[in-house]
């Protein structure tokens, strides 16, 4: 066996009779040993310094006692939401009794973006150009104007007759 | 204590556990991660973990063996967040004084040294083993390995500790 593989077995604490015999003819091992005794005590000697400890006490203490605080605001929020709740709940029904005013139906009309040139929907069947009088005819058939609200959702259509009067 | 403990983890009793083992948990931080500030934070981590879970601890030696998985946990995520690897060299090992030889001192920086360069886990089992003087089997409960992996891993870690160390100390390894 070299020394290298006696000094593998004694960093692995395979210490046995083998071992030790060799440690005390070994001048070589028995440093390999002393090293490992040196850096073992030159760790165990780090210190940390004592104000280190309070420094660490004093934050546990705050931290361990703010989410006690987070839960009673919790608590007092989540009490005052169900009050509020409550409240809701029973005023809804009272006025779920009561007529509805007219003004409800002449309520402000959406906000529209009217296009600047209405489309006119125009189907073009013939290539041929019409004749001024079929197309004056055509100017008084009813137009159709898109109208595009801020919902995108809401389209409203509006027919109109030729002199833009609503159909 | 353990009394105490049952009776619902009240202030007292929590205090006493800190002062307890606020060495264990601040020594183990600090060799593990080597700087001060990240040891303190560890540390701090660890206890209100221990707040919240005294109520599970049944007995003083469960608050031990818990507080250094927790704590090598606690590390671990820290060593793995942390990307800058280069100021890890600020563990606090002891000026040389009067009564300490120069040599002494400097074996204590080398050593320091050495042991951030080891790899986490070799890490994390020469300490609990070399320096808080657990036994393998101890060790490899709060790591969760096997005794066999443990022991190979102290062994890796001695012999690399002892390469690193010469290095630092510009001896011919």
């Amino acid at each position: 066996m070299t020394c290298a593989e006696w000094q593998e077995r004694i960093a692995a604490e395979e210490i046995d009779a083998g071992v030790r015999a060799h440690l005390a003819s070994c001048g070589d091992c028995a440093e390999f040993v002393r090293e490992l005794e040196a850096n073992a005590a030159a760790l165990r000697e780090v210190t940390v310094p004592a104000a280190a400890y309070a420094a660490v006490r004093a934050r546990v203490r705050a931290e361990v006692r703010r989410p006690r605080r987070r839960w009673i605001w919790a608590w007092v929020c989540a009490g005052a939401a169900a009050v509020i709740a409550a409240l809701v709940l029973l005023a809804t029904p009272r006025r779920a009794q009561l007529p509805l005013p007219d003004v409800a139906y002449a309520a402000t009309p959406p906000h529209v973006i009217v296009p600047q040139t209405p489309v006119r929907v125009v189907r073009h069947r013939h290539t041929k150009r019409l004749a001024p009088r079929r197309e004056l005819a055509r100017a008084e058939q009813p137009m159709t104007i898109k109208l595009q609200t801020d919902d995108p959702d809401v389209v409203i259509y509006w027919i109109v007759d030729g002199k833009g009067e609503a159909l | 204590m353990t009394e105490r403990l049952e009776a619902g983890g009240n202030a007292d009793a929590f205090e006493q556990l800190m002062h307890a083992h606020e060495r264990q948990v601040l020594g183990t931080a600090l060799h593990m991660l080597g700087r001060l500030e990240d040891a303190q934070d560890a540390a701090q981590e660890v206890f209100v973990r221990l707040h919240r879970n005294m109520r599970k601890l049944d007995s003083a030696d469960a608050v031990r063996r818990w507080l250094y998985r927790v704590t090598v946990n606690v590390c671990r995520d820290m060593l793995r967040k942390r990307h800058d690897t280069s100021a890890l060299v600020e563990m606090a090992a002891p000026e040389a004084g009067p009564e300490r030889l120069a040599e002494e001192a400097q074996r204590s920086r080398a050593v320091a040294q050495a042991l951030r360069q080891l790899p986490e886990k070799e890490r994390a089992a020469l300490v609990l083993r070399e320096i808080e003087g657990l036994s393998t089997r101890e060790v490899a409960e709060i790591l969760g390995s096997s005794e066999v992996t443990v022991r190979s891993q102290i062994c890796s870690a001695r012999m690399k500790l002892r390469r690193l160390t010469q290095e630092f100390l510009g001896k011919k390894v």
